[in-house]
């Protein structure tokens, strides 16, 4: 069964069609590649099934409910979470705490317990914690735990944003640019990560990405958006292959 | 096991503050002249104010300016609920008759008007807590208009502009802090809890917050309403010890006054607006004497009426330009440093501790 299912999906901005006619079915545990030139309406995309943005027109279908029109926060408590272009942290916050924001959507004690610190409410505090310091120790984020979220050296950052979102125990995530401003290794070692995080939590993912060989090396299929259309879609041999997409990356050959 | 002992030890300074605090009051009670009295109760309201406007200004960015309101509730509120109804038959003879022969407990008055004005921080915070940033700051200042408006037109309950009387003086040092130990437990408890860091969560990054799951309007609400709450429950208090207000005493010096205090102390540090209150309302106090000119060592002063109210104003520009996270920043006050410090032992004991559980 698709775990995601989106189709018709349309949004203009000043009438300009950011993202137009898009479909997807998105069997569970694949790993999705939407790649594109600037403007494309990637993020676009990403915003409409995170639940960001109204579109238009069209429907999402997420684990056999209709969520077109449920807000962010309440698609992140169905399992669809995500991660941002420009990395998003609470700043000012402890790693532990970035983390204990998402890990507490599931189950925290109401507030009597919270305010006489009852057996129940420290369990549920117990069980948070004890979830986010997994999650930083799978990263090696461990021994930063205490450390400000915005004092990280940016690569650490990107891997606490992907742990806060796996906190919120996902079915589905979505990677916005996961491997922006890493240099090779970094993207190699990236997405080995990914794959793991896959099979580890039974993860579907869909991941928006201007980095090719990541692109190429983790994704089942590939979606090419132009103009907010979709102009190919397939395997990463055959749409590297598309000569459309040549064309929309590099522009036509000759230009009167 | 190092987190069991510190466990024990918190507990243990808690209690060894409480008793502080019942042996300071003692004292204050059996040995301070009354002007040091009403100068500690002071102190205590303001405490209160400062730190339940942390709650919504501090820790969840709902910049309020309008929380004076709050505390307008609370003290004509209170007045009603506590007057006798032969007192009210005389100060407020347009009273309706349900009201006017109410007579209630100080500690049942206090929490009604609690609840009251978190009724109304939620009535009025559905539509306004939509809004971010300075939009917040301006439609609150408005909920405060709105309060002063009421309270003058309101002349059956409120005699209008005119100064209203006829309260006994319920409030005493005991009252007062144990309502500072109540609202400091509170906001303690709410800050280290779920309800806390999505507070936090949604001042640092609200989109982020939202894709975390957070609720942005509800963790916005229980703030403001929490701390409607302890605004209120200090305006009651104020009202029980000052004994004669007006319309004009909920206006803008206490709310200039209140969030001086806070950004001295630190958004979103509780100990740091204890600190700041205690050593602002200090300060103040001495400039107000000094106000009447006195002689130091010989030399008279001339009398510099406002002299507090420009200090006051300067400190907090200071404050803005050189420390604007103020004393505390968001940190909190802690003795652990400090006791590492005197005492090394202890300071490996904790190393270790933390060692052994990476």
């Amino acid at each position: 069964m698709s775990l995601l299912v989106v189709e018709g999906l349309e949004k203009s901005f000043a009438g300009v069609h950011a993202v137009a006619g898009y479909r997807l079915e998105l069997p569970e545990g694949a790993i999705h590649g939407v790649i594109g030139p600037n403007g494309a309406g990637k993020t676009t995309l990403f915003n409409l099934i995170s639940g960001y943005v109204r579109p238009d027109a069209g429907r999402v279908r997420f684990a056999g409910r209709d969520i077109t029109h449920l807000p962010a926060e309440a698609r992140v408590r169905l399992g669809l979470a995500r991660t941002y272009q420009n990395i998003r942290l609470f700043k000012s916050l402890s790693v532990l705490d970035n983390v204990r924001v998402a890990a507490q959507l599931h189950g925290s004690a109401p507030f009597p317990h919270v305010l006489l610190s009852t057996p129940r409410f420290r369990a549920s505090e117990a069980r948070i914690r004890r979830e986010a310091e997994e999650l930083l120790d799978l990263f090696g984020l461990g021994p930063h735990r205490d450390a400000r979220a915005g004092s990280l050296p940016y690569g650490l950052q990107r891997k606490l944003e992907i742990a806060r979102a796996l906190a919120a125990r996902p079915r589905l995530l979505l990677l916005d640019e996961p491997a922006a401003g890493m240099n090779p290794a970094e993207a190699a070692q990236l997405v080995a990560q990914i794959r793991s995080i896959r099979d580890r939590f039974g993860l579907t993912i869909m991941l928006v990405e201007h980095v090719m060989p990541v692109v190429m090396g983790l994704c089942d299929r590939i979606q090419v958006l132009d103009h907010g259309e979709i102009i190919a879609e397939g395997s990463p041999e055959a749409v590297r292959r598309d000569p459309k997409v040549v064309e929309a990356y590099l522009g036509t050959a000759v230009e009167a | 096991m190092i987190e069991r002992w510190q466990a024990r030890v918190r507990a243990m300074s808690l209690l060894a503050g409480l008793a502080l605090l019942a042996l300071a009051l003692l004292g204050l009670q059996y040995g301070a002249s009354t002007y040091v009295q009403r100068v500690a109760v002071d102190i205590g309201i303001m405490i209160i104010l400062t730190v339940s406007l942390n709650l919504s200004n501090g820790y969840t960015g709902v910049f309020s300016l309008g929380h004076t309101g709050f505390m307008a509730l609370g003290a004509y509120g209170s007045a009603l609920l506590t007057m006798t109804p032969q007192v009210k038959a005389l100060n407020l003879p347009d009273l309706p008759a349900w009201l006017a022969h109410v007579h209630l407990g100080f500690l049942p008055a206090l929490v009604l008007v609690g609840l009251a004005a978190a009724a109304v921080a939620l009535a009025v915070g559905y539509p306004i807590l939509r809004l971010t940033g300075p939009y917040v700051a301006v439609a609150t200042l408005g909920f405060l208009v709105i309060v002063h408006i009421v309270i003058i037109n309101a002349q059956a309950y409120t005699r209008g502009a005119r100064t209203f009387l006829g309260l006994a003086p319920l409030t005493n040092l005991w009252w007062v802090y144990g309502a500072v130990v109540v609202t400091i437990y509170t906001a303690w408890r709410i800050v280290n809890s779920p309800i806390g860091r999505a507070m936090l969560a949604v001042r640092e990054d609200p989109v982020a917050a939202r894709g975390a799951g957070v609720d942005i309007l509800r963790a916005r609400l229980w703030s403001f309403a929490v701390s409607a709450f302890f605004t209120a429950v200090a305006g009651a208090l104020w009202a029980h010890f000052i004994l004669a207000f007006s319309a004009s005493s909920f206006w803008f010096a206490v709310t200039f006054e209140v969030i001086v205090m806070l950004i001295v102390g630190g958004l979103g540090s509780i100990s740091g607006s204890v600190a700041a209150t205690v050593a602002l309302s200090i300060l103040s106090e001495v400039l107000r004497n000094a106000e009447r000119g006195v002689t130091l060592f010989g030399y008279h002063t001339p009398a510099l009426y406002g002299l507090s109210q420009i200090v006051f104003a300067l400190v907090f520009i200071a404050f803005i330009v050189y420390r604007p996270q103020g004393l505390f920043g968001d940190r909190e006050f802690s003795l652990w440093p400090i006791l590492a410090r005197w005492y090394p032992p202890l300071r490996e004991a904790v190393m270790a501790g933390r060692q052994l559980a990476e």
